[in-house]
């Protein structure tokens, strides 16, 4: 009785393998399908005082299934005012190109607007308005940061670690930033050193070996910048924020001598730094299958974007 | 007549002496005895835990605790009192209380619940018990459901209940009633396991050849339990056979395990002793290693196995000790080694981890009414990973060898002891009292660097967060009391507390389970408990993984808290018992890596920030109802469970603070189990499961933006931004899955050979969603499947 039952059994299994051989090829068992997406308006500006250009990012959204790219609408124009008066505003001839992710060939179309003199925005909040022919204007505000307060020490040789390949020379610069109490302070801090290029000198992070364990700096690759951010010592003297420079004095390979170092600090309005930290841990994410997914900061009116702005000081250090 | 048998009960706190004085004042007025001892199979003389003890008489009974001792006050005179457990004959006794006896019972297996003489009532039913959300499925059952590559395993065979459920496919990790899988208090013999999965979570540790009892208590927890949210899993490991050597063994696709039992000293002293090893290794490693080139060689290595041990020795009339031990280890890497003239090159890397626990007991009768079990243990739990590079150059004195390594290590460590008492002052109290301390310490991950080029430039350093050490006590009362004829209740308090970092929890929480039995036979069953944890796994949602960190609440993190709230029926129909829930459940305290963190995030904090700073604390709801039709024993037996259940979390920190779908919220749950005897030589079993698909997080969305370069310069990116939290679903998972087994009688045993299907119907289910492209270049999400159709061949024996 038993053999009489089973062997419809090993016939349906048999069939069953067999139906099942596809499936089991690819491993694919169904697609998701999402839910139309209604496209809207995304528009970035991160404007820090002395550029030379103002740069104001707008594509349309689009699900992420969607066969065409997310591209700038026709006809887009933008303001940024401040108490109802206009300091900025880019028209539909301003189109340019920038480049993607840092690469050299390809390149997306923006707001480009080259300035007659550096830029110098208001203390204050300012206001992005973005309008594109027969939708709803895109807004957003931020308030612009005045002109950071700095006090940087720089020690020559450190430190000196002897190895295999040489001596590594470590300089630090110490730096003191001012941290108003009640007042949300973030900095973005770039320690550069420039290579003279021709008549134009060009700027470079410093290769560094900054210290990890203090918990006030935090390398943030977005900004690609080291972040101070009072969030949790509101009030307190930033001081003694020590970032390095290593180099080697003598016998390993090819070492250009920088002509100078400097010290640059962005002042952040507290939406570019909530941007800045958003998209590290977005990237973080996505980079990590066993990361839980994160979106990423938005303070514009369609949810979608983002608008920050900094002001710079810029210190020479030698 | 109230009996103090023993001198320690005059000792006794003055309110436990009023209780029982002032609630019992029919207790005086007939005079009475009690009638101890134990309940033990009469063929290895192994205690029977919750067998009912039944006197018609005075429609009154009881249940053998966990270690088969019993006790029952009985009318003065010749009393017929009857002793049953599933899968045994009854056994009718006749006593002549004159005093109080001690009577030990043996029962015969083997014989059908439909052969056995029964009496009405006779069996503590369903409808009888007053703990509700608590199942138990017999362990033989479970050997006969359908298996993947035939290996038993207990916690899968859970997942079939209404109430549990899996996470994701192969898991054996278990959710239950919307909670997370640390909230479940894993009990190996009373002491608790922090990590129960072999394989990544595809087998569970529980070798079913040597477990006696398995049960699981999802809501409705009597005060003796706590330290978790969600539910209570007891395994009782075999104690041995106490009068001949006897085994049972098994080779099936993945593992082969082998069990032995035996008298130390007849009928006083026994040992059970098993273990289980897989060897794909062993069979794949040669292949491998032939097929690597002359110059280099290869040595993967993927295995585990784990041993269970426990000794049982009855020293007195009045005390027994059993000691038993757990270890288990995983082990899974590659070790490559290679030469190059004088040159050799070796590097190891992979992963680890190991559990242990090991508990020693003591059994106590102070007198025929008190009991008492001493408990010490100690529980270990250690997960490693890295890789170990060295080069070597040179011979002789001119060798110079280069090392780098990183080796990282977490993992738990307990050590504690626990007191419990059983009170029995008459047949309408049962009385248990106790307490617990446990010294645990945490190892949340540390990283040992060593560098070691030449001696001016070497380096041996440890980075990450220190131990963490914390005691955890509790104590608690509880008493399963019939207040009237039909009503019964089950009401508690445990307190407990945690020392930790200078900074304290306390808590109290209040257990009460009432039992109504109305006319029809039914029951009406309600529960209230109040659940604190101490203790989080910090885990992603989507995988069990060994990388899972077991954490201590803080002075920053706080303890998890729940209440749940429980009502239902219960009715036997014949030969089936049905069971119809409902419950609600509230969290908080639930603690989750913030968006973006993970194990990495937590493990490697690399600017002075620790764990903490990668996790946030919410909350969570989950609310259903469930049932199950259970037939236990007869040619053919099974179960169907069904739950309907909703589960959500809340954190300020995810989803921008907004309620989402918990990863396992399942709509729909569906479990149907059938095993059949054809004949005696013949066993079919069948499982089939449906549920709806797994909540997740897909990218939605792209727009272009701009961001900084190294250049100083802005660059345009194009982000990809998921979706609310857990607003996709996966396809709803079924399965089948079918088994053979033929049994054949031989000189010394039996023999079996099994054959099972997993998958029969091949359902490739979804494991898995990531982005992809169609045949016509246009981008989709697809879902990927990991176990198709499997069929699989084991062989068992027993002597």
């Amino acid at each position: 009785m038993a053999i009489r039952i089973l062997n419809p059994l090993v016939l349906l299994a048999g069939l069953a393998v067999l139906v099942g051989c596809e499936k089991w090829a690819d491993g694919v068992v169904n697609e998701i399908e999402f839910p139309e997406h209604q496209s809207t308006t995304a528009a970035s500006c991160i404007l820090t005082t002395g550029d030379s250009t103002a740069i104001l990012s707008v594509t349309n959204t689009a699900s992420l299934l969607s066969v065409s790219p997310v591209d700038m609408p026709d006809g887009v124009s933008a303001t940024i005012e401040h108490n109802g008066v206009v300091v900025l505003s880019w028209g539909t001839e301003d189109v340019g190109l920038i480049t993607v992710d840092g690469g050299f060939t390809s390149a997306q179309d923006v707001l480009l607007l080259a300035l007659d003199a550096p830029l110098s925005l208001p203390v204050g909040d300012l206001e992005l308005k973005v309008n594109i022919p027969g939708e709803e204007p895109l807004t957003a505000s931020a308030t612009q940061p005045g002109i950071p307060e700095v006090a940087s020490e720089f020690v020559l040789g450190a430190d000196t670690l002897t190895t295999t390949w040489g001596n590594e020379v470590t300089d630090e610069l110490l730096v003191e930033l001012v941290n108003r109490e009640g007042i949300r302070d973030a900095f973005a801090l770039h320690f550069q050193e420039g290579f003279l290029v021709g008549n134009d000198t060009t700027w470079q992070m410093v290769p560094n070996k900054s210290d990890f364990s203090d918990p006030r700096l935090d390398f943030v690759s977005s900004c690609a910048c080291w972040m101070v951010d009072d969030q949790n010592v509101d009030g307190q003297v930033l001081d003694d924020l020590v970032l390095t420079r290593i180099r080697w004095d003598e016998g390993y390979g090819y070492y250009e001598t920088p002509s100078v170092l400097r010290l640059v600090v962005d002042q952040l309005s507290p939406s570019l730094a909530d941007f800045y930290r958003s998209v590290e841990t977005h990237q973080s994410a996505q980079n990590n299958p066993f990361a839980n997914p994160s979106g990423i900061y938005s303070n514009t009116s369609t949810g979608y974007g983002h608008f920050g702005l900094a002001a710079r000081r810029t210190v020479l250090i030698q | 007549m109230l009996h103090l048998s023993w001198p320690f009960l005059r000792h006794l706190p003055l309110p436990v002496l009023v209780w029982t004085a002032c609630c019992f004042p029919a207790l005086a007025q007939q005079e009475t005895f009690i009638l101890s001892g134990y309940v033990q199979d009469a063929g290895s003389g192994e205690q029977l835990l919750g067998a009912t003890v039944w006197h018609a008489a005075t429609s009154s009974g009881t249940a053998a605790n966990v270690y088969g001792r019993y006790s029952i006050v009985l009318p003065k005179g010749k009393q017929e009192v009857l002793f049953s457990y599933l899968g045994y004959a009854a056994a009718k006794m006749e006593v002549n209380m004159t005093q109080n006896l001690k009577l030990d019972v043996n029962l015969t297996p083997g014989l059908q619940l439909g052969e056995a003489v029964v009496e009405s009532g006779a069996s503590e039913g369903i409808e009888e018990r007053v703990q509700m959300s608590k199942i138990e499925v017999p362990v033989e059952q479970i050997k006969r459901l359908p298996a993947i590559a035939g290996e038993v395993d207990l916690l899968k065979s859970l997942q079939l209940l209404p109430g549990v459920q899996s996470g994701n496919e192969g898991s054996s990790g278990i959710y239950v009633r919307g909670g997370s899988p640390d909230q479940n208090l894993i009990l190996l013999d009373g002491v608790p396991l922090y990590s129960v999965s072999h394989l990544f979570g595809f087998f569970s540790v529980f070798n079913a050849d040597a477990v006696r009892n398995i049960s699981i208590t999802k809501g409705g927890y009597p005060a003796r339990f706590g330290g978790r949210l969600s539910s209570i899993l007891e395994v009782t490991m075999k104690e041995g056979h106490k009068k001949e050597i006897h085994g049972a063994g098994s080779i099936s696709m993945l593992a082969s395990k082998l069990t032995l039992e035996g008298p130390l000293v007849k009928d006083k002293a026994s040992f059970m002793i098993s273990g289980r090893r897989t060897y794909l290794d062993l069979l794949v490693n040669p292949i491998i290693r032939a097929s690597s080139p002359d110059d280099a060689q290869v040595d993967p290595r993927y295995f585990f196995h784990d041993l269970n041990a426990k000794i049982n020795w009855r020293i007195g009339e009045r005390d027994r000790l059993y000691l038993s031990t757990f270890q288990g280890v995983d082990d899974f890497g590659v070790r490559t080694k290679s030469e190059y003239a004088d040159s050799r090159e070796e590097i190891d890397l992979g992963l680890d981890w190991r559990n242990a626990v090991l508990a020693l007991r003591w059994n106590h009768e102070w007198g025929p009414q008190l009991f008492s079990n001493l408990t010490l243990m100690k529980s270990r739990y250690d997960f490693n990973t890295g890789f170990d590079y060295s080069e070597s150059t040179g011979n002789g004195p001119d060798m110079s060898t280069t090392r780098f390594a990183s080796l990282y290590n977490s993992g738990i460590r307990d050590l504690g002891g626990r007191i419990d008492f059983d009170f029995a002052p008459n047949n309408r109290h049962f009385i248990r009292f106790g307490g617990n301390v446990t010294r645990h310490t945490f190892k949340p991950g540390a990283t040992q660097v060593i560098l070691n080029a030449t001696d001016e430039f070497a380096f041996d350093t440890i980075l990450g967060s220190p131990d963490l050490f914390s005691t955890e006590a509790f104590l608690y009362a509880e008493d399963e009391i019939e207040l009237t004829e039909g009503l019964k209740a089950n009401i508690g308090l445990h307190a407990s507390t945690l020392f930790v970092e200078g900074t304290n929890y306390s808590s109290l929480q209040p257990r009460v389970a009432l039992n109504k039995r109305l006319a029809s036979g039914m029951a009406l069953k309600a529960s209230y408990a109040e659940m604190t944890q101490f203790v989080n796994l910090l885990t992603n949602e989507g995988l069990t993984l060994p990388t899972d960190l077991w954490l201590p609440s803080t002075s920053r993190i706080r303890p998890q808290q729940s209440r749940q709230f429980a009502l239902g029926m219960a009715k036997k129909l014949s030969e089936f018992e049905l069971s119809v829930e409902g419950y609600y459940k509230d969290m908080d305290g639930l603690l989750s890596y913030k968006e973006g963190a993970s194990f990495g995030a937590a493990a490697f904090q690399n600017n002075g920030s620790t764990w903490e700073d990668a996790v946030t604390q919410g909350e969570g709801t989950s609310y259903g109802a469930e049932l199950l039709l259970q037939k236990k024993e007869g040619r053919t037996s099974g179960w169907v469970g069904y739950t309907l259940s909703w589960t959500d979390r809340q954190f300020d920190d995810i989803n921008s603070g907004n309620r989402f779908p918990f990863t396992y919220d399942r709509r729909h749950d569906l479990s149907v189990v059938l095993i059949h005897e054809i004949s005696d030589r013949w066993t079919l079993g069948a499982t089939w499961v449906y549920g709806t698909g797994r909540a997740l997080t897909l990218n939605e969305v792209q727009y272009g933006s701009l961001l900084p370069d190294f250049d100083g310069g802005l660059s345009a990116v194009t982000f990809e931004v998921p979706s609310d939290r857990n607003s996709y679903r996966l396809s709803p998972y079924h399965r089948l899955d079918v088994s053979a087994t033929r049994t054949k009688e031989v000189k010394h045993g039996e023999r079996s050979l099994v054959l099972s299907v997993y998958n029969a119907y091949n359902n490739l289910n979804p494991f898995i969603a990531l982005p992809s492209t169609n045949d016509q270049g246009n981008p989709v999400i697809r879902e990927y499947g990991l176990f198709p159709f499997i069929p699989s061949v084991a062989w068992q024996f027993a002597f």
